[in-house]
């Protein structure tokens, strides 16, 4: 029996013990737990929302929370609870997304760069410096000005071309909007951290021996670079989920962001900016939303860097 | 040293060439003409006049195609003029206005990196020695709470609870140099911003330090705690600080924007909203030249101060 | 306590005195700014912006409206039309004088109107003011980008005193309509030397004509402060020691300085839900022409008239009037598009029914035939303002529940649309007119060489013949003539059947300022009025 537990524990691998490192760590489990179910929300919130988020009573505006409307009703009289429901989906969806779009822009850009090496490697790392060159806020905000009529008449004319009205939906269109800016200005941040993954990978004896085997590159990438990079990709892309949701309430703020009638945390929070002295239900949810799920965001973060941080003593 | 130099500055500027020429096809091809815009949008030109749009055109230029319209941007660019402001401060020349409102944003921002630092290290480092107690924990999670709200609800909030409610102020406005009173709230709202990434890293460097071998040696021969910290630690745990710090430079000047709005300072953030705004394009070319250029002061500097705090690290 | 009673009688001695010498400071402290950087300035020529609101303080206008909306002389005495209403002349007040001791000259009242008409100078409302003076067309056409000037046939200063306006077509309004701050004289002199966008500043040691100097302004820190002129010339006041201003752009911080005590009047109005710890500030003003919800008869749908109909048609205009004015006092109801403040105002009149029926059977009567087809709406509210994005918001929600249409692009400001902004469907503006007269209201709505129907404005091209026809007509009478009401009241019929606008209640505007703050009265053109009678009594 006793050589069987030593065998046990020899072969857990770097996973397993990162899960029982972060598994004991309560805050980030809790992270996790509010992440779940704001991405839950985002998936699943319309339906179960009390009310249209777009419904409007306009004989019940303003009104402080009641067992009807739980968080009370806004401006409109439409109702904050399923508004901020709503909301999940906005920032869920600008979450993902970005991070999807950033994170499969830095695999290509990263791995490129890293397996050509020289001219290539260079003119690509140029590239991402100068993309962060500039203050990101600031990018964000040349690149939704710019993009936004490109971006609609090109929905436009789709439309007319195919007559699908999805691309009628003016909702969709401000959020590719919003996440093709933030993902424009992401993409070097995980094209770094894959190529120097690849660069650092690529030397090790082992990669050197399986290419002088006859490894492809492909396989040389599956079997030995993404494993290895999985862990400080998945701190990067939880850090860029949680700034995402921030900077999309910032651009709402700024009026870049998500337009009316649409519902995001952000237009809930600087609609509210006006009439919160007298209404302070107005700002309470989506100030409280936004600043649980970032916090579970951080907790998070901080959990899977001490869980996948080997040398990190607990 | 001065080939580095050198070789840095050469390096940012042919990044710049190329950052400019984006910037300026985006706006151009983007977001319009700003003479257009204004007549679409001004109340002032509530009745619009074509022969108006078509002199004010001329005027800047603007009826120009795009290539001649950026040569000549970049031919007076070298010869050090700006251009002037087209919509946002009527024929002003962008350089006065920067020159004005480049130093108040450096200035709330170092206040702001120096605040920082000088609650966020302490609090990171007794963090670190009370590691996984209740006293990290309380640090860490409140001060991370207290950023999680965007700073353009933290900021009204604190100033109507400090103005109307408790009554120890008044309304902050402008600007009335860096030692006025009125900057305080200003100063302590961009802090926040950086505050928890800087706890983290002199937690975590403190952290690291003290499962290095030297230090359980030292405190194997017996030293205090307090000695072991002030020998052996402060140096590693200054080195990621001050790279966080660098790395937090451009956050500052740029998470200022929100505080600029709120608080009306007349900055560089305040600027980079108005003349995205307006569509204003010697200011939008001049407030991203001006982030440009702080970035890589703020990469340069870390980059120079990196070998003084850790001298394993050289120059290459 | 024998120490204490006097050390009490002392401290008692300083607070009267203090409270004493506080009560006497007359300085009135205002806060200026709706829209952004650009409109801080006391460039008087540019006939808008925040600056007019103000700009009575620097400069008298030629004539003014006063609360009553009587009209009362200003620079000019007297004035008077020729038989048919083709020429006015217009007496100076002898009195009238500048801030450096010379008198005006009838011949500087014109240069700085000519000033004015110069396109490369951007005054776009000029057009409304002196866009019918003879060779007034003929001026701009044949004037360049460096022309800071043009001149104009008919306008001329027979002697010292005189101004002689020959118009194209008769006006027997015209008196009326240069009566407001926006024609100001400005010294035409200065403005050529300095140039136009700098002549005001006190480096270029400018003059003026109002109440008060510039004595200060700072164009980074935006504050500004004025000082009574020495050389000041109508009999009363002025009694305040200075005017000091200071741009805050955002009303919730405007808010806090007023409950603080920061300073005294704004330009913006300060968020309505604060409206019951300062009453005072949101006493209610008379200004013509409010907000309106326009529908571009041009653009694809709108123009569509039974898509227009049906637009209207479906929203229970009464609900978004609630639901845009929640507060007691910001609002009030309206039926028609000509105000109650105008004199053809129709009480008659009962607005448009909310009839969702026929709206449903309007839109299958369009070309498009269903909401499906109908193609994109663009809308802006044009502005961050609490009241139009709540109503146009509220809009959009009926046409979506009664409609089904959803396909709807908003933009809080109209240049969100770029080089869309041909399509706009829906916009919000205000009808400018300065003076409380129907038929030039409607000219101004309608006519398609008014300002909102003219190319390039929210009803860009609008045409009715029969409305132009009217008020064609109607503007030649004279303002006593019953007939010209009548003319303008059927115009107003083609207009509303014409279905290009929505109307359903105005802003009651508020005076934005504390009630300390006496004789402070805003025009119908919202400048101050006799700025020098204003006084601090706390």
């Amino acid at each position: 029996m006793d050589s069987f537990a030593l065998q046990r524990a020899e072969s857990r691998s770097l996973w397993q013990d990162a899960f029982r490192r972060f598994r004991r760590n309560g805050l980030a489990v809790a992270g996790l737990v509010v992440i779940a179910i704001f991405l839950l929300m985002g998936l699943i919130g319309p339906w179960i929302a009390p009310y249209d988020f777009l419904a409007q009573d306009l004989f019940n505006i303003l009104k402080p929370p009641t067992p009807e409307h739980w968080l009370g009703t806004d401006e409109l009289g439409r109702d904050i609870f399923s508004r901020l429901l709503y909301g999940a989906r906005t920032a869920a969806l600008v979450a993902f997304s970005t991070t999807a779009i950033s994170l499969a822009l830095g695999i290509l850009v990263g791995t490129w760069a890293g397996l050509q090496g020289g001219r290539v490697d260079q003119f690509l790392m140029w590239i991402s410096d100068q993309v962060q060159a500039v203050p990101g806020l600031l990018l964000v905000m040349l690149i939704n000005t710019a993009l936004r009529r490109p971006i609609i008449n090109w929905f436009d004319r789709l439309y007319e071309q195919t007559r699908n009205p999805f691309y009628l939906n003016t909702n969709w269109l401000d959020f590719v909007l919003v996440f093709s800016a933030l993902a424009l200005i992401a993409w070097p941040g995980f094209a770094r951290l894959i190529r120097g993954q690849v660069l650092s990978v690529s030397q090790e004896d082992y990669v050197l021996a399986a290419r002088a085997l006859g490894t492809t590159e492909m396989q040389v990438m599956l079997r030995h670079v993404v494993p290895n990079s999985l862990g400080p990709l998945v701190i990067a892309v939880t850090a860029n989920m949680g700034a995402a949701v921030v900077l999309e309430a910032g651009l709402s703020f700024l009026g870049l962001g998500v337009q009316p009638p649409n519902a995001s945390w952000g237009t809930m929070l600087s609609d509210s900016l006006r009439l919160w002295q007298s209404f302070p239900h107005l700002l309470i949810g989506p100030a409280a939303t936004i600043g649980f799920v970032q916090l579970a965001f951080v907790f998070l973060g901080d959990g899977l860097n001490d869980a996948l941080d080997p040398r990190r003593v607990t | 040293m001065a080939h580095y130099l050198l070789v840095r500055l050469l390096r940012w500027a042919s990044g710049l060439v190329l950052i400019v020429f984006v910037t300026y096809a985006m706006m151009f091809y983007g977001a319009g003409d700003p003479v257009k815009r204004m007549f679409i949008d001004s109340e002032e030109f509530a009745d619009a006049d074509p022969v108006i749009m078509q002199i004010l055109q001329e005027k800047y230029g603007l009826d120009q195609p795009f290539i001649v319209q950026f040569r000549n941007y970049v031919v007076n660019l070298a010869r050090g003029d700006w251009g002037n402001s087209i919509r946002l401060s009527v024929d002003r020349p962008v350089w006065e206005i920067v020159k004005f409102r480049l130093p108040i944003s450096m200035q709330l921002g170092f206040a702001a990196t120096i605040l920082a630092s000088l609650v966020g290290i302490p609090l990171g480092v007794l963090a670190a020695l009370k590691h996984n107690r209740w006293l990290d924990r309380l640090v860490v999670s409140s001060v991370t709470f207290v950023t999680a709200i965007p700073v353009f609800v933290t900021a009204p909030m604190l100033l109507f609870f400090l103005v109307l409610v408790v009554d120890v102020m008044d309304v902050p406005y402008g600007w009335n140099g860096i030692f006025h009173s009125d900057v305080i709230l200003p100063v302590v709202v961009i802090a926040l911003g950086p505050l928890p990434i800087i706890v983290r890293q002199a937690r975590s460097a403190v952290l690291e330090v003290m499962s290095q071998p030297f230090v359980r040696t030292a405190r194997a021969k017996g030293l205090s705690e307090r000695m072991v910290i002030a020998r052996h630690m402060l140096r590693p745990v200054m080195t990621p600080v001050v790279t966080t710090l660098g790395l937090q430079m451009i956050t500052l000047v740029n998470g200022a924007l929100f505080v600029e709005l709120v608080f009306n300072i007349p900055g560089v953030g305040l600027l980079t909203i108005e003349g995205i705004r307006t569509v204003d394009y010697p200011i939008i070319m001049a407030v991203t030249i001006i982030g440009t250029l702080i970035i890589f002061v703020s990469n340069l500097f870390v980059d120079l101060i990196y070998p003084l705090l850790d001298p394993r690290v050289r120059f290459s | 306590m024998r120490r204490i009673t006097p050390l009490f009688s002392i401290l008692t001695f300083v607070l009267l005195s203090l409270s004493v010498a506080f009560a006497q400071e007359q300085v009135l402290r205002i806060a200026t700014a709706s829209s952004g950087q650009s409109s801080f300035h006391f460039n008087v020529l540019v006939a808008g912006a925040d600056q007019q609101n103000w700009s009575t303080l620097l400069f008298m206008p030629p004539m003014y409206f006063d609360a009553d909306l009587q009209l009362q002389p200003g620079i000019f005495q007297s004035w008077e039309g020729n038989e048919d209403s083709t020429v006015w002349t217009f007496t100076m007040d002898p009195r009238a004088k500048w801030s450096d001791g010379s008198s005006m000259t009838a011949q500087q009242v014109v240069d700085s109107w000519q000033i004015q008409i110069a396109p490369v100078n951007s005054v776009g409302r000029i057009n409304g003011y002196l866009g019918n003076v003879a060779g007034f067309g003929a001026a701009r056409e044949g004037a360049g980008a460096d022309d800071l000037s043009v001149s104009v046939s008919g306008l001329e200063a027979l002697d010292d005193a005189t101004v002689r306006v020959t118009l194209a077509s008769p006006d027997p309004a015209f008196n009326w309509r240069v009566a407001t701050a926006h024609l100001s004289t400005a010294n035409a002199a200065d403005v050529l030397e300095h140039g136009y966008n700098e002549y005001w500043k006190p480096e270029n040691d400018p003059v003026f004509s109002g109440p008060f100097v510039l004595s200060a302004f700072d164009e980074n820190l935006q504050t500004a402060e004025l000082v009574p002129n020495p050389n000041w010339w109508r009999d009363e006041g002025p009694f305040l020691d200075k005017v000091t201003f200071q741009f805050v752009p955002d009303s919730q911080i405007i808010g806090a300085m007023v409950l603080n005590d920061q300073i005294d009047a704004s330009l913006a109005p300060i968020p309505s839900a604060l409206r019951g710890q300062v009453p005072d500030y949101f006493r209610p003003i008379q200004v013509i022409g409010f907000n309106t919800f326009w529908f571009s008869p041009i653009a694809p749908p709108t123009d569509d008239i039974n898509v227009r109909r049906a637009l209207i048609l479906s929203v229970d205009w009464n609900a978004v009037f609630r639901a845009t004015f929640p507060f007691e006092g910001t609002g009030v109801p309206t039926t028609q598009p000509m105000d109650d403040v105008l004199n053809c105002w129709d009480p008659a009149l009962t607005g448009y029914p909310f009839d969702v029926e026929a709206a449903e059977a309007a839109l299958a009567a369009s070309s498009y035939g269903s909401a499906e087809n109908l193609p994109k709406l663009r809308v802006t509210p044009r502005g961050n303002n609490e009241f139009n994005n709540r109503a146009l918001q509220a809009a959009m929600e009926f046409w979506r529940q009664n409609l089904g249409i959803e396909n709807i692009e908003f933009q809080e400001r109209p240049d969100g649309f770029g080089d869309d902004i041909d399509k706009l469907n829906l916009t919000r503006d205000d009808v400018v007119i300065r003076f409380p007269d129907g038929a030039t209201y409607m000219f101004t709505a309608g006519h398609s060489d008014g300002a909102v129907a003219r190319p390039g404005n929210p009803l860009d091209g609008y045409v009715n013949e029969d409305l132009d026809a009217l008020i064609d007509e109607a503007l030649t009478l004279s303002p006593d003539d019953p007939r010209r009401c009548e003319l303008t009241r059927q115009a107003q019929d083609f207009y509303i059947n014409d279905y290009v606008m929505a109307h359903f209640g105005k802003p009651i505007a508020t005076i934005n300022a504390r009630d300390y703050v006496e004789n402070y009265i805003k025009g119908p053109d919202i400048s101050l009025i006799e700025p020098w009678k204003i006084s601090i009594n706390r």
